[in-house]
């Protein structure tokens, strides 16, 4: 069962980033494109927060829940909760998404002001390089 | 088309093959009942309060490995997201911003809900900045969750009653700057203390006492709570600052 549930998990996240990857690729509109990439940077995090799991029956969140543990506790707690790297590589992951995210929607209003449209075949016309398909 | 025909095919192989090696363990790493022993080290030692060589003051994880044991990669990271914003205020200096005057917003229902979300979610990301060395949550998280405010201010009332509520665009940018000296001179404090830069707890090997984990009857955790603080006005403050910036620049239609 749980196996048919992973595969079933790297199935799903691969085709979304199949997905967005169509989008990035062939989405002519340059927002589209950054909607795109976003939802492919959040599949990337789902995968590595993912990878960090503990497959036994009941794994914990990898906080203590308690300021005065016993020993005994710490044991326990090493023994079931799940991997903390990922978590604190992704919290920073998201966030540099969004800021960088943010400079690509100011890129694009710049993109608009100078040619009055983000399509980028558009814009290649417009700027003389191309010929309208 | 043909052609598009053809590329969705091999995507599709691609993802395919991808799904295949990934759960048969082909690149290695897929969950088990064994996590790295990294990790394991991490979860020993951040709250060990009976051999504290390696503590981190803080019993949650998450936290302990972002401002302590891997404290410069955070600090790089607010780096980026400090270079990303300089992008951004960049271009909007040279786009023609245009100051609407008040406008009437949407209709009373909503901005009765927004009103009561907007301090739930504010409510929310201080209690995850605030506490978050002792349950999950940080700076980033806070900061993250409180940057939805404006926009829903925005969204149901208009950038200018943000105005008027004091979320304003130069006391963002003061606001964002203090919060990165902070940083920098809790990072540096241990350093012109005889310590390393960043080091939050007492080492054996080196001179620095260790910040206090306790002050009074509050458990702090060192330097984390202070740092949260700090990262908390950083990333909120910047994203105000998107907010407020892409609902002023004037567009105009498509030529």
């Amino acid at each position: 069962m749980i196996e048919y549930l992973i595969l079933y998990l790297y199935t799903s996240l691969f085709i979304i980033f199949a997905i967005a990857v169509y989008g990035v690729v062939v989405k002519p509109n340059i927002i589209k494109k950054i909607i795109a990439l976003s939802i492919a940077g959040d599949t990337a995090n789902t995968l590595i927060i993912f990878l960090g799991y503990r497959l036994i029956e009941y794994p914990k969140p990898p906080v203590l829940p308690t300021l005065n543990p016993s020993r005994g506790e710490i044991n326990s707690f090493v023994k079931e909760a799940v991997d903390p790297i990922p978590q604190a590589l992704v919290i920073t992951a998201i966030v540099i998404n969004l800021a960088v995210v943010a400079f690509l929607v100011f890129l694009s209003i710049q993109l608009y002001k100078l040619y009055g449209t983000l399509d980028h075949r558009k814009i290649l016309v417009r700027r003389g390089v191309g010929s309208e398909a | 088309m043909e052609k598009l025909l053809i590329y969705t095919l091999l995507l599709t192989l691609f993802v395919g093959g991808i799904v295949v090696a990934v759960s048969f363990n082909v690149f290695g790493g897929s969950p088990s009942g064994i996590i790295r022993s990294l990790a394991l080290f991490y979860l020993e030692n951040m709250y060990n309060v009976y051999a504290k060589t390696f503590w981190a003051a803080s019993p949650e994880a998450v936290n302990a490995i972002l401002w302590d044991y891997r404290g410069l990669d955070t600090i790089y990271e607010t780096t980026v997201l400090y270079t990303a914003l300089i992008g951004c205020l960049a271009i909007a200096t040279g786009l023609e911003k245009k100051f609407r005057p008040k406008e009437p917003g949407l209709t009373i229902i909503v901005k009765a809900g927004t009103r009561i979300v907007v301090a739930i979610v504010i409510l929310v990301s201080l209690v995850l900045a605030f506490r978050g060395y002792i349950t999950p949550g940080g700076g980033f998280q806070g900061g993250v969750a409180f940057a939805i405010a404006p926009l829903l201010l925005i969204a149901a009332y208009s950038w200018r009653r943000l105005e008027e509520l004091g979320f304003r665009l130069d006391k963002a940018v003061l606001l964002r700057s203090l919060g990165l000296a902070a940083i920098a001179l809790i990072a540096l404090a241990p350093y012109m203390l005889g310590g390393y830069i960043l080091q939050n707890q007492f080492k054996p090997w080196i001179v620095f006492a260790g910040a206090p984990y306790t002050i009074w009857v509050f458990y702090i955790g060192g330097t984390l709570l202070f740092l949260n603080i700090s990262e908390f006005f950083v990333v909120s403050m910047e994203f105000l600052m998107i907010f407020i910036l892409l609902s002023i620049i004037y567009v105009g239609g498509e030529k």
